[in-house]
């Protein structure tokens, strides 16, 4: 895998040539590029290897040169549980959402019942906007073959890699759990927001103890998948009308608890992921890019666009996703 | 490879046992069967048949058992 920052013209003479793609930029950048074997999805924050910037003039593209053939598919709310009837044998798949769509929501609440789901590494991310925009213009997803870009739906690349390449696919979570001593919550209808929880037990309004106990709304709630953990960011609290809303949804019998600080996310991004991450797919998310200062700082060797949302099996936020496909021929 | 056994796989469901060393769909999917057993306890039996399944299909999964 190859990933590079190029204009557009760098962009439109590579998917000339037949290479596989998916690229993250300006959707009208995207628009403009020709037909090809690429998909791309609306952003314009990138970690790139001179740190994070915001660029409308720029394409991220990375290229699966180890994968010999791609099909692209666009998937709606209602055909997205379907995904993985396009898993090619010792394949991978990436999968680009528009953020607040209707694909986006069915994914999150439901992609982990797909049937076969776990069977290929899968991977992607959620395309976003400038955070100016947010409301104000529709993020996107484009199929390269048809040319065509997707408010509403998904697009899927199913990678046909060959029989001496393998994928996997990890996620590095900075957050951790409070202790036990921290408050858990609980809620009881799934969802990308909640008016009410159970906090250790006790039924309260979400937004009024948040607010009542000055809880740091960049710290995500975190559940733990076996070891797995799963971080549901908060988007906004709004006390008047008793709501509390999220970027993933909270799922109806998980435990959460609030994520500790974390002091230094760049730093903490070099620690964890030990300079590995160049020549891999990766993405994070744009929370991290924002609470965490990261304009003008690296995160280790991996470079990216910042996502609102980034997709390993389920819906993830706050966490950084990496496919990286090992080839021993 | 041989399959595994429904017993190991339902001690993992039923257990908190660690599953750090294991991939990222294992972790997943297992924390999300811990989670709908711990919720419904009856619905433990209906998902060993699944699991074996799943095991036997990917090469995701294993190495689970010993």
């Amino acid at each position: 895998m190859k990933n590079m920052l190029l204009t557009v013209a760098e962009t439109a003479a590579l998917i000339e040539t037949g290479a596989i793609l998916s690229l993250a930029a300006d959707p009208d950048l995207l628009a403009s590029l020709p037909k090809g074997n690429w998909i791309g999805g609306s952003s314009v924050y990138f970690l790139t290897d001179e740190g994070g910037a915001m660029l409308r003039n720029r394409v991220f593209c990375t290229q699966f040169s180890d994968a010999s053939h791609a099909d692209i598919e666009v998937l709606s709310a209602q055909t997205l549980p379907n995904l993985a009837q396009g898993y090619v044998a010792n394949g991978a798949t990436v999968l680009l959402i528009p953020a607040f769509s209707a694909a986006h929501e069915e994914f999150a609440l439901n992609s982990q019942t797909y049937t076969d789901l776990f069977n290929q590494p899968l991977m992607g991310w959620v395309a976003g906007v400038h955070l100016d925009d947010v409301g104000r213009k529709a993020p996107m997803v484009f199929n390269g073959q048809t040319g065509q870009s997707h408010e509403n739906e998904a697009v899927a690349m199913y990678l046909t890699l060959p029989s001496t390449a393998h994928a996997t696919i990890d996620a590095v979570n900075l957050f951790q759990p409070g202790n036990a001593e921290s408050p858990s919550f609980q809620v009881e209808t799934s969802g990308f927001g909640a008016s009410t929880a159970k906090v250790n037990g006790q039924s309260v309004n979400l937004a009024e103890y948040i607010e009542d106990n000055a809880l740091d709304i960049r710290l995500p709630l975190v559940a733990d998948y076996g070891g797995a953990m799963v971080n549901v960011a908060i988007r906004a609290v709004d006390r008047q009308a008793g709501h509390v809303s999220l970027f993933a949804p909270v799922v109806a019998g998980v435990s959460y608890r609030q994520a500790r600080p974390v002091a230094d996310y760049a730093a903490s991004f070099a620690q964890e992921t030990q300079g590995a991450g160049a020549g891999e797919y990766a993405c994070n998310c744009i929370l991290n890019y924002v609470y965490g200062e990261l304009e003008g700082k690296t995160t280790g060797a991996f470079t990216g666009p910042a996502t609102f949302g980034e997709i390993a099996y389920m819906l993830l936020n706050q966490t950084l996703v990496r496919l990286d496909i090992q080839n021993a021929a | 490879m041989s399959a595994p056994n429904p017993n190991t796989i339902k001690s993992l469901i039923v257990t908190d046992a660690n599953l750090s060393g294991m991939s990222l769909a294992t972790r997943i999917f297992i924390g999300r069967l811990r989670i709908e057993v711990t919720n419904n306890p009856a619905c433990l039996s209906d998902k060993i048949p699944s699991c074996l399944v799943l095991w036997a299909k990917t090469p995701l999964l294993p190495p689970i058992w010993p």
